[in-house]
């Protein structure tokens, strides 16, 4: 059996750094105190010498030890030295930790009874074959935490079938029926159904809609001529068949070699096929007869048509010119008789001039002087009389009155008829013009027409007498141009006629091959199962499907574990359990308790009842102190009943008498003086009560009353026994 | 399944409706068993295990059939019982499930009847417990039974399958 002897504390929690030592050498060790004195830390200390970072954080399954810190705050290393009595002499463990630029330093140390010292893992493996006890165990079993009591005590079941759990050591268990639940693997099950039904739904549409288009397809073929029974590869090659001999007879027919078009080998080829015919029979109209000498009349044709308009244009328009060259000598004479009176009219004004003159001499030097003071005044000598010569103020006044009294009358009457004159002598210039012009005119008709008989003799390759009418020869040419034509057309809708139904046919090869296209994309996406992927993803599914059934089948093992487990720990300490239930409550109504645990049906864990000797529920009549007393005495059970699975010869308790009444606190040290036979005892209280019964025990205690805590200096401890 | 099989099926569900439908295929899917090879087959419209097949190497088999065009099938309490009376009898219990959807065939599960609740159940959470050899024996003979059935089928519904049962000696109960 294993005993702690000696428990060395130094930075450790609330002892910042003065080190303590607590001698355990009686069967019960009392640390009393007020809250927040360092009694539990002195516990504490022991688990974790023990145990290490399994008693801390939240892996401890216990919440307050989240974020828990092992160092004190004002210090930097915390050490904690216990002794352990085993039958080979005493074991030391020392387990330390520090702080400091950021990295926490572990290391602990076992030294054997024969003075030897492991370290690290090997001291671990040393700690764990001395105590044989997981700290799970350790945390239900022996060291009662006032948390395992707190949940206990709760009305509501779901949280007291997990905290009796907890006090049976059955937290491994639910952590992993924990990370079962929250692994949501059936989520992920979930997820992949539904990616695969989206998926098939996208393929279900994809191929409705091609579906839609391949009927479309198919009733355009049928609007062709096609029949269904065409609409395949056989029906596709017994058209391209067809078409190939069609091709190489038109090519006959027109005298030119064929091309060679390669046979397709497969469906797949016939489009190319089909854009080779194409091809071939635009090739071989381009370069057939029939269409050259259509080219070749045809552009004869217009050029006839061309020399037919331009002559008739030309002699159209010198005939309107020489019309009206004409009307011109009707209306005003021919241009000799122009030129006659042009003469006669020359000789009037020559006489009317010769008058004037005889009139007056001076008249027309006024007059011309008139003319030149109006025209250039300035350029002569001002006033200064260019008849008399002498100085006359306001000459051009003179003068014009000079003219008017003296001259003007006379001669007004020879001017107006020159005048007259002049102007029939300015028409008959115009008209002499106009006649000259009319005469160019034609002149450049008949020029322009010779060319364009020029042209038509050329053309005809004929030269023309004057005699012979050049349109006549031009018509005739025409005439039998359009003959020519008429019978090459012919010839050629004969053919348009063959093109037409080789064209068609190769329609109607463009048309198989596109439904065999679509048919084919069809057939393509119905084999998307049969791609290595879509086999890899059904695959994945039945590995899915299996995997959840293996985790199912490890979770409903792990619950059977659990619930056996449960019913052999109960049942190895239900006894113990209800008689110290029954001496600490000494509840009238209560002979027995019994625990029964079953596998909840709901939750699949395990549901915990407290029965009567009647078989009746009792949770309903227990007070606070009677679920405390039963929390305690199963704890107490289990730690009588575990006393041959471990060596451990203590348990620990902290602060145990929580809602326990007066009487209740002295039951339950009778309880613990019962206990204390077989484990010392180490119990952290502040009640007053319990510390007075406790003291009251005729046995031997050792009583560390701890107070006056300061963050710099721990406890004041105060040492009795 | 096939493509066209899938078509054929989803018009004869369109026209008889999803209950009708489910009968009929039952019936296929005896009539697929029988194209098989499977001689001692009992199909069963209303009460117990659908279909009961037993194989010449004596295999038996209980099978409760399920159609849906859903994720998920419900067994009913019935049905599991159904199940569990055959088991007894030395047939081993399967749920054969077809969902009606592109890609997906037959499942048969040869489903540890104890373990499984009686409520929605994922079809994908059966396929651990696939037989996947009898599936791939299977599917052939299904495309090949609703091809050569189907124009029949289409037009007189369930009653010219039970005609084709009786014709081939497969026994149908009706109560």
């Amino acid at each position: 059996m294993l005993q702690i002897k000696k428990i060395k504390i130094d930075g450790f929690r609330g002892f910042p750094i003065k080190s303590d030592t607590f001698e355990i050498k009686n069967p019960i060790i009392l640390f009393y105190g007020e809250n927040h004195q360092g009694k539990s830390s002195v516990l504490n200390a022991i688990e974790w010498c023990l145990y290490g970072d399994k008693c801390t954080g939240v892996k401890s399954g216990i919440r307050e030890r989240k974020d828990w810190e092992i160092v004190n705050r004002n210090s930097s290393k915390a050490i904690v030295d216990i002794e352990i009595e085993t039958d080979k002499g005493i074991v030391r463990i020392i387990r330390t930790e520090s702080k400091g630029n950021g990295r926490i330093e572990r290391t602990i140390e076992v030294v054997l009874p024969d003075g030897s010292v492991k370290n690290e893992d090997d001291a671990e493996s040393e700690i764990t074959r001395l105590v044989r006890l997981s700290y799970m165990d350790y945390a239900t079993t022996i060291y009662q935490h006032q948390e395992a009591i707190r949940a206990i005590v709760t009305q509501k079941p779901s949280l007291r079938n997990e905290a009796m759990d907890l006090l049976l050591g059955l937290a491994d268990y639910i952590n992993i029926l924990y990370g079962i639940k929250m692994s949501k693997i059936k989520d992920v099950q979930r997820k992949l159904v539904d990616n695969f039904d989206n998926f098939q739904e996208k393929v279900e549409d994809r191929i409705k809609f091609r579906q839609e288009e391949l009927e479309k397809n198919k009733n355009k073929a049928k609007s062709k001529g096609l029949k269904n029974k065409e609409l395949n590869e056989k029906g596709l090659k017994n058209y391209m068949l067809d078409i190939k001999k069609d091709t190489n007879k038109f090519a006959s027919q027109l005298g030119i070699s064929g091309k060679h078009i390669p046979f397709p080998s497969n469906w797949k080829e016939s489009s190319i096929f089909a854009e080779l015919i194409e091809e071939e029979i635009d090739r071989l109209w381009s370069k057939s007869p029939d269409i050259k000498g259509q080219r070749e009349l045809s552009s004869k044709k217009f050029e006839a048509d061309n020399l037919k308009e331009k002559y008739i244009r030309q002699k159209k328009s010198l005939q309107k010119q020489k019309t009206g060259l004409k009307k011109f000598e009707k209306d005003y004479g021919s241009l000799g008789e122009i030129d006659d009176e042009l003469k006669n009219i020359q000789k009037d004004i020559n006489d009317i001039n010769e008058e004037i003159k005889c009139i007056s001499p001076k008249a027309s030097l006024v007059k011309e002087g008139i003319r030149i003071l109006k025209d250039a005044s300035l350029s002569l000598k001002e006033n200064v009389c260019p008849l008399c010569g002498e100085e006359v103020p306001n000459l051009l006044d003179h003068l014009e009155k000079e003219w008017k009294q003296k001259i003007k009358i006379e001669i007004n009457k020879l001017d107006s008829k020159k005048e007259e004159l002049e102007g029939r002598w300015g028409e008959l210039e115009d008209l002499q013009i106009k006649y000259e012009r009319i005469v160019k005119d034609i002149e450049r008709e008949e020029k322009e027409l010779l060319e364009v008989i020029k042209d038509i003799s050329n053309f005809l390759g004929k030269k023309f007498t004057d005699q012979e009418d050049p349109l006549a020869f031009l018509e005739k040419e025409l005439g039998e141009i359009e003959m020519n034509l008429k019978k090459i057309n012919k010839s050629i809708k004969n053919k348009l006629g063959k093109i037409n139904s080789i064209k068609e046919k190769n329609n109607k090869i463009i048309l198989i091959h596109n439904i065999l296209e679509q048919e084919n994309k069809i057939e393509d996406i119905m084999k998307i199962n049969e791609t290595d992927e879509y086999k890899e993803a059904e695959n994945i599914r039945d590995i899915l499907s299996e995997f959840i059934s293996d985790i199912e089948e490890i979770a409903n093992k792990v619950r059977e574990c659990s619930v056996n487990e449960a019913k052999n720990k109960i049942s190895s300490a239900e006894a113990a359990i209800s008689d110290f239930f029954m001496k600490i409550t000494k509840n009238p109504g209560i002979k027995q308790i019994k625990l029964i645990v079953e596998k909840d049906s709901r939750t699949g864990g395990n549901s915990y009842s407290f029965l009567d000797q009647d078989e009746n529920e009792v949770t309903p009549i227990l007070s606070l102190g009677d679920f405390n007393s039963l929390a305690l005495s199963i704890f107490l059970g289990l730690s009588k009943m575990d006393s041959e699975s471990h060596p451990l010869k203590f348990i620990i308790m902290d602060d145990p008498s929580q809602s326990l009444s007066e009487k209740q606190k002295k039951r339950f040290v009778e309880v613990l003086e019962e206990v204390s036979q077989s484990k010392n005892l180490l119990i952290s209280t502040m009640d007053t009560e319990l510390q007075n019964f406790l003291e009251r025990l005729a046995l031997k205690k050792t009583i560390y009353e701890f107070s006056k805590w300061t963050p710099d200096s721990g406890p004041s401890i105060n040492c009795r026994t | 399944m096939k493509w066209n099989t899938f078509n054929r099926l989803k018009k004869i569900r369109n026209k008889f409706g999803s209950q009708q439908f489910g009968k009929i295929t039952q019936k296929l899917l005896a009539l697929s068993f029988h194209e098989m090879g499977y001689t001692h087959i009992v199909e069963r419209g209303v009460q117990g295990v659908d279909i009961d097949i037993k194989g010449e190497e004596g295999k038996r088999y209980a099978i409760e059939v399920k159609t849906t065009n859903k994720s998920s099938i419900n067994l009913s309490s019935d049905n599991i019982q159904a199940l569990l009376d055959r088991s007894k009898d030395s047939y081993l219990p399967v749920i054969a499930i077809l969902r009606l959807r592109i890609f997906e065939n037959w499942v048969l599960a040869r489903t540890p009847i104890s373990e499984i609740s009686t409520s929605n159940i994922l079809i994908d959470r059966l396929r651990a417990y696939r037989m996947i050899s009898l599936e791939s024996k299977l599917e052939p003979a299904f495309d090949y039974v609703v091809e050569k059935h189907f124009e029949e089928t289409l037009k007189k519904g369930e009653s010219y399958l039970k005609e084709q049962l009786n014709k081939i000696g497969i026994e149908t109960r009706d109560f």
